[in-house]
């Protein structure tokens, strides 16, 4: 199955990538571009280290995060039928419309939350004088979305557990709802903060994805490996064009979608731990900016110079490439730790 | 209570008793020789598909002994494999502990029943209980536990050097007892 898979990724690569600049010069017409901000934190302050920084991206098109959910969609559409009909094997751990509809419920629900934050951000902050939605707003609208996808992991797949490396499995019950509804709005917020440089996230989340690619295949579950090989095939082709200097930014539909999703991925395989392991970049700069949050709001005083730790970096005078090639670097290390883990 | 779902799970299995070996022909994850249900069915298509083809022959069963029967289906490639009969068992068993497992035997194979997500090993022999399942071959065979009495334990499976669906014994104690682990379902748990 492995070159079916592998072929099904060159394909999603291919639609892609010749779909990429079309779409980027749609962005430009429609102007859903970075716009010049002075953003403000939770308390009302001003972030000049995060202005300094971002303010020089200004007019890039954002929303490629979009594209490849398109892509995905459609091509999932077109090929799947095409793998049940042409008699290849399809084996899966759950009911597969079941499995497929959760999958596809967070990559769109979490996408569409996100494209209406962009829109709001790009047309509603001269009428509104806040950028995006109200973070409060943002995280009741994700933990409704996370709640729901929970629901139907545990009550339509009856999964309830996480597997522990070399311990085995542990049930948890009920519990395993708002512990999954944690992990997914986690995960959502975590990848949008990530998604501060170029290329950061999109190159972070493909060696995630490539690991979970090989858990699935492990699992012998095809509708998950095929989506996951679409999903990269697309990524990959956004990642060309999303590196320094990008050309296109994920946007919150992309961030939002992909975070929530790869947490899905991961509850659905019962590999939470490697998922902590192989998300660990995402869950460092989720944490750091939560971190000097709540220093800032109960101690009044920051952590870090600039959170999250990307914006340190930069700010110590690392440049942008270097901190995502590292990172890169990184991720690829917590991949295959997170695998071999995941395999054992 | 106990018996009384062992016995209807024991007459469950009965349905499938004597029923030919058959399996789908995969080759590079293509399915190229397909057959009925994949091997994968319920014993009532199975005896729906056999009636008819029978029908279709002017066959009169009544005049055949089993032998004849298990023949004619092999013949016409009627049958289930391995997993297929350990999911439909599984399925049944589930639905009369009442618990809703809805394994879909088309879409799982006998390594997938005994592998993680689905399945989670048990160490000791002495804790099998029915429903239980054995791997062997490497994943490429299941056997279903019907129940453990003392250190006997008496399982269904279906395999084509078994000549299809039958029942077996093995000790618990016998070291030559060829597997690769006891299964059991996290909805089992």
């Amino acid at each position: 199955m492995i070159h079916l898979y592998l072929g099904i990724l060159l394909f999603a690569f291919l639609v892609t990538s010749l779909l990429v600049v079309p779409f980027i010069n749609l962005l430009y017409k429609l102007k859903f571009q970075r716009q010049h901000q002075n953003t403000t934190d939770f308390l009302n302050k001003k972030t000049p280290i995060f202005d300094k920084f971002h303010n020089i991206k200004k007019g890039t098109p954002v929303g490629g995060g979009l594209l490849v959910i398109i892509s995905v969609c459609i091509l999932f559409l077109i090929l799947f039928p095409i793998l049940r009909f042409s008699k290849i094997f399809i084996s899966a751990n759950y009911q597969i419309n079941t499995e497929l509809l959760i999958i596809f419920f967070t990559f769109i629900s979490f996408g569409l939350l996100g494209l209406y934050d962009d829109i709001y951000k790009f047309f509603g902050f001269k009428r509104t004088g806040f950028f995006g939605l109200r973070m409060v707003h943002k995280f009741i609208l994700q933990f409704i979305l996370a709640t729901i996808t929970s629901l139907l992991i545990y009550f339509q797949l009856k999964i309830d557990f996480i597997y522990i490396p070399f311990l085995g499995a542990v049930h948890l019950g009920l519990f395993y709802i708002p512990i999954s509804v944690v992990i997914i709005t986690g995960f959502a917020n975590f990848f949008n903060i990530t998604d501060g440089l170029d290329g950061l996230s999109c190159g972070l989340l493909m060696f995630a994805l490539f690991a979970f690619w090989i858990l699935s295949n492990n699992s012998m579950d095809t509708p998950i490996s095929v989506f996951l090989a679409l999903w990269i095939g697309a990524l990959i082709a956004l990642l060309y064009f999303n590196v320094y200097p990008a050309r296109i930014w994920l946007g919150d539909v992309g961030a939002l979608s992909f975070g929530a999703t790869f947490a899905v991925i991961a509850l659905l395989l019962g590999k939470v731990i490697p998922l902590i392991i192989v998300g660990s970049p995402f869950i460092i700069e989720g944490m750091t900016s939560a971190i000097q949050m709540i220093s800032k709001r109960y101690f009044g005083k920051r952590v870090f110079p600039a959170a999250p730790i990307h914006l340190t970096l930069q700010n110590m005078g690392w440049e942008e490439p270097k901190i995502v090639t590292r990172a890169w670097l990184a991720g690829i290390i917590l991949a295959i730790f997170g695998l071999w883990l995941g395999i054992n | 209570m106990v018996g009384n779902k062992l016995n209807k799970l024991k007459s469950e299995i009965d349905h499938y008793l004597n029923l030919p070996y058959m399996i789908n022909i995969i080759r590079d994850g293509k399915i190229v020789k397909e057959r009925f249900l994949g091997g994968k069915g319920h014993w009532k298509d199975i005896q729906k598909e056999t009636l008819r083809l029978a029908k279709q022959e002017k066959i009169d069963f009544k005049k055949f002994t089993p032998q004849q029967i298990y023949n004619f289906q092999k013949k016409h490639k009627i049958g289930i494999d391995c997993s297929g009969l350990v999911c439909q068992l599984l399925n049944f068993y589930g639905q009369i502990l009442d618990k809703k497992i809805d394994l879909n035997p088309r879409k799982t194979s006998a390594n997938m029943l005994t592998s993680f997500p689905l399945s989670h090993q048990i160490d000791d022999f002495n804790n099998i209980q029915t429903g239980d399942l054995i791997r062997q071959k490497n994943g490429h065979h299941v056997l279903f536990i019907i129940e453990k009495t003392g250190k006997i334990v008496s399982f269904v499976d279906s395999s084509l050097w078994g000549r299809g669906v039958k029942y077996g014994q093995f000790d618990i104690t016998d070291p030559t007892f060829d597997n690769q682990g006891i299964y059991r379902l996290f909805l089992f748990d």
